[in-house]
């Protein structure tokens, strides 16, 4: 059986990170995520302008299901890569200009592949 | 008020230091005590191959028969990943003005600086210690391996491993003619049932079952009684297990019932147990429950590599119970005490551990 190694494509430089809570979902490293006021939990969200917080979790798993709502760590801020974005069924989401010149207004400096 | 005279008013300042639960020298802690092999190594994970076997009975034959078949049992092997504690503590400017304690207001930035450092790395050591300490004993206690993130969340890496739910009983201290000798006999059937080892049998109990304990009439008889066989002993400065800081041991008590004796703790170390800031100091060993175990089981203290910056800067990949390390930011000028560590603990059997929760009547 082939076996594919381990590659950063997401930290590009000094990030901050946090613990929050998040909806309960499937989450991939590398999934955008805006907070939801009302329900005071992180979700996915697919929109630049959104862009809060981007799901860390643990690098050496691919997923993690969170049955219920629950903890974990996410990005809130710094230098990551254009190509770590994934939706929320861990498949690479497509970083355009508009989103990144958003998600700059919220603290992240997405760098271009 | 300005004072024209310049007074005499003290001499040096004495300090008065207590930081949290330190491993005092010699003593050794809990977790070195329930998890007694070290496994250290830069590695990220720890891998542990389990051949637990107990082989049936052979099977006799007539003349010419052909030979009974046993089977080879390859055993199991697993990778537990070992999750990353970090914390740092900045030094400001404003931090690097002020005043330290112990240190005289007119002593020398440097002497200072040190003490401040020192009195850093003591906390981050404390801190550390405590929380093996827990993690080592919750271990034992529930079948898995917590480590909880900030605000005592669950992040999602908890270890799980898997201990049978029949080594996991209660008893009913108020039932009618419930006492301490019936519920350590169940708990000790229990911890047999799987294989438990009479040797070293060791149980670590709650607070109210140490009431019970201490209060049993039977027991108490034993107390009276100087038999020439003794089934009980204690002391009454207890002293602590293998040198174990906090571990008192409160007798030496063969259970009605039993065949071999058990070694009776009680885990209180000095301070209590604070998961988190801003959490409710909490007995490491819950009052209702008791655990049992050998101390002869193998049971791994896991140490991997953490990544530190080195002298000039550079990352570099060491291991050790606590790794620290420092850097700084430039503007403003703040430096950063940081201390790691990479640690799980890992039964080699979890099912030759027990655990009992009671339940007390209100009183």
């Amino acid at each position: 059986m082939a076996t594919t190694y381990a590659t950063e494509n997401l930290i590009c430089g000094q990030i901050q990170t946090d613990q929050v809570y998040l909806k309960a979902d499937t989450y991939y490293r590398g999934m955008p995520l805006k907070y939801t006021a009302a329900s005071d939990y992180y979700e996915y969200s697919a929109t630049g302008s959104e862009l809060a917080a981007i799901y860390l979790g643990n690098p050496q798993a691919t997923s993690r299901v969170l049955s219920a709502a629950g903890y974990d760590a996410v990005i809130k801020g710094g230098q990551v890569f254009q190509d770590g974005f994934v939706n929320d069924s861990g498949a690479a989401l497509t970083i355009d200009e508009d989103y990144i010149a958003a998600a700059g207004a919220n603290g992240f400096y997405i760098k271009k592949k | 008020m300005a004072d024209t005279l310049d007074k005499f008013t003290r001499t040096l300042k004495k300090l008065y230091e207590e930081t949290g639960n330190m491993l005092l020298g010699g003593k050794k802690g809990i977790d070195q005590f329930l998890f007694d092999i070290d496994d250290m190594d830069t590695s990220a994970n720890f891998a542990l191959d389990q051949l637990i076997v107990n082989p049936e009975a052979v099977a006799f034959r007539h003349p010419d028969e052909e030979s009974h078949v046993r089977k080879y049992s390859s055993g199991s092997g697993t990778i537990y990943e070992v999750p990353h504690a970090s914390e740092k503590t900045p030094i400001s400017e404003a931090l690097r003005d002020a005043v330290v304690a112990g240190i005289e207001s007119t002593g020398s930035f440097s002497s200072k600086h040190a003490k401040m450092v020192q009195n850093i790395i003591n906390q981050h050591v404390s801190a550390h210690t405590v929380t093996r300490w827990k993690m080592a004993l919750d271990t034992i206690r529930t079948g898995i391996f917590a480590p909880l993130g900030i605000g005592g969340k669950d992040i999602g890496i908890k270890i799980d491993y898997g201990r049978d739910a029949s080594l996991s009983i209660t008893y009913d201290f108020t039932a009618a003619g419930a006492d301490i000798n019936e519920a350590l006999k169940e708990l000790i059937d229990a911890y047999r049932a799987y294989g438990g080892s009479y040797d070293n049998m060791c149980v670590i109990l709650g607070r109210k079952w140490l009431e019970k304990f201490s209060t049993d009439t039977t027991v108490i008889e034993y107390m009276k009684s100087n038999q020439a066989n003794i089934i009980l002993t204690r002391d009454i400065l207890p002293p602590e297990l293998f040198n174990t800081q906090g571990l008192k041991l409160m007798a030496n008590y063969l259970v009605p019932g039993e065949i071999a004796p058990v070694s009776i703790c009680a885990f209180e170390p000095r301070y209590k147990y604070v998961a988190y800031v801003g959490a409710t100091a909490s007995d490491y060993m819950p009052e209702d429950e008791a655990i049992i175990f050998s101390i002869g089981d193998d049971r791994y203290r896991v140490f991997r590599g953490v990544d530190v910056l080195d002298g000039n800067g550079k990352a570099v990949r060491t291991v050790g119970e606590i790794v620290f390390d420092s850097f700084n930011t430039k503007d403003p000028v703040t430096e950063l005490i940081r201390s790691q560590t990479r640690v799980a603990f890992v039964p080699g059997n979890i099912n030759r551990t027990a655990r009992s929760t009671g339940t007390f009547s209100e009183s």
